[in-house]
């Protein structure tokens, strides 16, 4: 077995080069971010489904995006990447696209439901998801 | 919190009816009681014939069911002041005032009472409507859901309970999606709208970030 501390076998190791670009999970990012320790120089990409395109949809008709096809959970991760990330533009764009929606959903849980409304139901993330079965024991 | 899942969601609506029993309605009894009513939440003047008394709805509901006494409609059930409150509902902005429990008192009256009420379908009829419309406006709230809070008054007991639920998580979920930097307005400045004061403190506080 190898030394633990051979630095030549540490070195083989550490292929990354300046200017790569590599998936990381979220919390890899956020402890980099966050460590005590120093910094390791790197930038956060906003991730496709928090995109140019996304948010052109968002802003342009919200109900009609697809968003468990996106993220299943975009809202709550987008929370979490707001916190590491500041960008007013995509808070603001995700606040209004919730409340856009909300109403949407906000009918579903009142009325039983027509003929069109599974295909509304399932383009809710998970957040909303959950705000809607809140109420389903009233309808 | 640790609660079961059917009562997450705040009272049930035989809850809430039976909150509503507890209001005050009043009857002609064709009964003489004799006696001082003692109930648990006080003491009623005893019923003599032919003489209004007010007396809690379920007791009412109750005297009615034995033949006696006559319910006598409250003010806002009647005809004219249902077709008022409707127009009211359909032109303002806000909630037409009635009382707080207009549903659930309407629902055990014409359940139980309906020969009291005079042409009883037409009231049925205005009350489905005022729902619908109230309840369209209670949607609109969604809109609304804003910064700090959301003011609805005269919105009834069954109607806050049912959409509680949705608009407490909703609200929750919305505040988690403000950048952490607007954190102060959450809980200080309300809305910069209508208040002149309000505007003034917020714009106070966008220049002491810069």
């Amino acid at each position: 077995m190898e030394d633990y501390y051979d630095i030549d076998s540490i070195l083989a190791e550490d292929q990354l080069k300046a200017g790569s670009r590599i998936d990381i999970p979220f919390w890899l990012a956020r402890e980099i971010v966050d460590h005590p320790e120093g910094t390791v120089p790197m930038d956060i990409e906003t991730p496709e489904f928090y995109g140019p395109k996304v948010r052109n949809g968002l802003r342009a008709e919200a109900t009609v995006v697809d968003l468990p096809k996106l993220c299943p959970n975009f809202f709550r991760f987008g929370t979490h990447f707001l916190q590491l990330i500041e960008d007013n533009k995509l808070a603001k764009v995700l606040e209004e696209a919730f409340k856009a929606r909300l109403q949407r959903t906000m009918d579903h849980t009142q009325s039983g439901g027509n003929s069109n409304s599974t295909e509304y139901l399932n383009r809710l993330d998970e957040t909303e998801r959950e705000c809607r079965t809140l109420n389903t024991s009233f309808s | 919190m640790a609660l079961p899942r059917h009562l997450k969601n705040g009272l049930t609506p035989l809850e809430i009816e039976f909150l509503a029993e507890n209001e005050l309605i009043e009857i002609a009894a064709s009964i003489d009681s004799k006696q001082n009513l003692e109930l648990l939440g006080g003491t009623l003047p005893p019923l003599k014939p032919l003489q209004m008394s007010k007396v809690p709805l379920w007791m009412a509901i109750s005297l009615k069911k034995k033949q006696k006494c006559n319910i006598v409609v409250p003010k806002w059930m009647t005809i004219d002041s249902l077709q008022k409150s409707l127009k009211d509902e359909q032109e303002q902005e806000v909630f037409s005032a009635l009382p707080y429990h207009y549903m659930e008192t309407a629902q055990l009256l014409l359940e139980n009472a309906c020969d009291d009420i005079p042409s009883a379908d037409a009231v049925r009829t205005l009350l489905k409507d005022l729902r619908e419309a109230r309840q369209s406006k209670a949607r609109k709230g969604v809109e609304a859901l804003g910064l700090t809070y959301i003011q609805m008054d005269h919105i009834g007991l069954m109607e806050i309970n049912e959409i509680r639920p949705f608009f407490t998580k909703a609200f929750y979920e919305l505040q988690k999606l403000r950048p952490a930097g607007d954190a102060n307005d959450v809980y200080g400045a309300p809305e910069p709208y209508r208040d002149g004061s309000a505007s003034l403190s917020s714009s106070m506080l966008d220049s002491s970030r810069q």
